[in-house]
């Protein structure tokens, strides 16, 4: 090996590092891209797939790259984002149900309901955590696009039911914060 | 509830071996800090809290880690291989392979063995390296020693040989002698059916005073 300063040296070494740290981080790909398999799977849009998906993929390798805690963000993120990812999809394939005397989507109070599933586990999980704003940013990052490749089957309305739902899953998060400082 | 106060460094920005950067490695030249004393046990535990921060992701704990691994390891490589740059290639290694493989760090593992672990690795290697060399050199020195020619026993024989076939051509006549050094260079006439006879009575007679000097194998 080339004899070398210590400065040099330590660059190198902080090159190993970020090379190892990118490495590790490769491994929260393995959570997101079967979800994006699955999605185009059902039939979801590949247009739709594929921006959702690159978003939510650069999000986790990025967040698993910068801090662990991130990568544990990331993996709230997709957990929260199952129920809203399936749900919808699970009850459009049973068919239109009839409830009232006029029709109902099912697939729109099923989109809310898995919206504030998702907020509360990731109320839930955050408030184990020291930075709770970036480690719930990160996760409704993630939680939240992927949720929307189930949801968005009743295209608008199931978007803006999740995101409600997220918001109202996350509401004891913030009045607990809000509690304790003041 | 009082306020939370923001959440402070456990560990130093200072070498945890040392109490500064580290200055072991001065470009191919060893100073005295590579071959101090063993890690104190305060030191030890600044070294772990850095390497646990660095495993999470935190990077601003990367230099106190470099600053207290670096002169500890080449210390350790030096001690094991004996030689000043054997070690320093073989702490290089294992610096490399460590800040590699330091997200997968984990807080229960003691920080400073789990580096010693590469570094008692590269020396291994390192060691090995050089005996599969020095093996290697040591059959292509013996291989060339055996394609240069005969062996001195072989010698010995073959002037052995040479010697009696020449004592004993010597006793034969001298018709018969010229015969044979003919045959033997290669000098004889071609197609010639008077010569070949000669030469197998000059061999016969020559068979027949070899076995009087020297006895048959019957």
């Amino acid at each position: 090996m080339v004899p070398m300063t210590e400065a040099r040296l330590e660059r190198r070494a902080r090159w190993a590092y970020e090379l190892g740290r990118a490495a590790w981080a490769s491994h929260a790909l393995l959570l997101v891209l079967p979800l994006l398999l699955v999605a185009r799977w059902v039939g979801r849009p590949s247009g739709l797939v594929f921006i959702l998906g690159g978003a939510v993929a650069t999000i986790a390798f990025g967040g698993a790259m910068v801090h662990r805690r991130y990568s544990r963000a990331v993996l709230a993120g997709v957990l929260a984002s199952l129920p809203a990812f399936a749900l919808p999809v699970i009850i459009r394939s049973l068919g239109i149900v009839r409830l009232v005397p006029r029709t109902l989507d099912p697939c729109i109070p099923a989109s809310i309901v898995a919206g504030i599933l998702a907020g509360a586990y990731l109320a839930a999980r955050t408030v184990a955590e020291k930075h709770r704003p970036s480690y719930w940013l990160v996760a409704a990052l993630v939680a939240a696009p992927l949720g929307t490749l189930g949801c968005s089957v009743v295209g608008g309305a199931g978007v803006i039911g999740l995101v409600a739902g997220l918001a109202v899953g996350t509401l004891p998060l913030v009045l607990r914060t809000e509690m304790r400082r003041s | 509830m009082p306020r939370r106060r923001p959440r402070e460094r456990a560990w130093s920005t200072e070498s945890p071996c040392h109490g500064s950067p580290a200055r072991g490695y001065t470009g191919g030249t060893l100073d005295g800090q590579a071959s101090g004393n063993l890690v104190d046990p305060r030191q030890r535990e600044q070294l772990q809290l850095a390497m646990t921060a660095l495993a999470g992701g935190d990077r601003s704990a990367f230099h106190p880690v470099f600053a207290g691994l670096w002169p500890v390891l080449l210390r350790f490589c030096r001690h094991s291989l004996r030689d000043l740059d054997l070690a320093q290639d073989a702490a290089q290694a294992a610096l490399m392979k460590l800040f590699l493989h330091a997200t997968e760090f984990h807080a229960d593992r003691d920080a400073l063995a789990w580096a010693l672990g590469f570094a008692a690795f590269e020396c291994r290697t390192t060691r090995n390296r050089g005996l599969r060399r020095r093996e290697e050199n040591d059959e292509t020195r013996l291989l060339a020693l055996a394609g240069a020619g005969s062996s001195p026993e072989d010698t010995s024989i073959e002037a052995d040989l040479s010697s009696a076939a020449l004592e004993v051509l010597g006793s034969l006549r001298p018709g018969d002698a010229e015969t044979i050094h003919l045959a033997l260079a290669g000098e004889r006439p071609a197609g010639s059916p008077a010569f070949r006879k000669r030469l197998q009575r000059a061999l016969e007679r020559l068979r027949i005073a070899w076995r009087q000097t020297h006895g048959s194998h019957d």
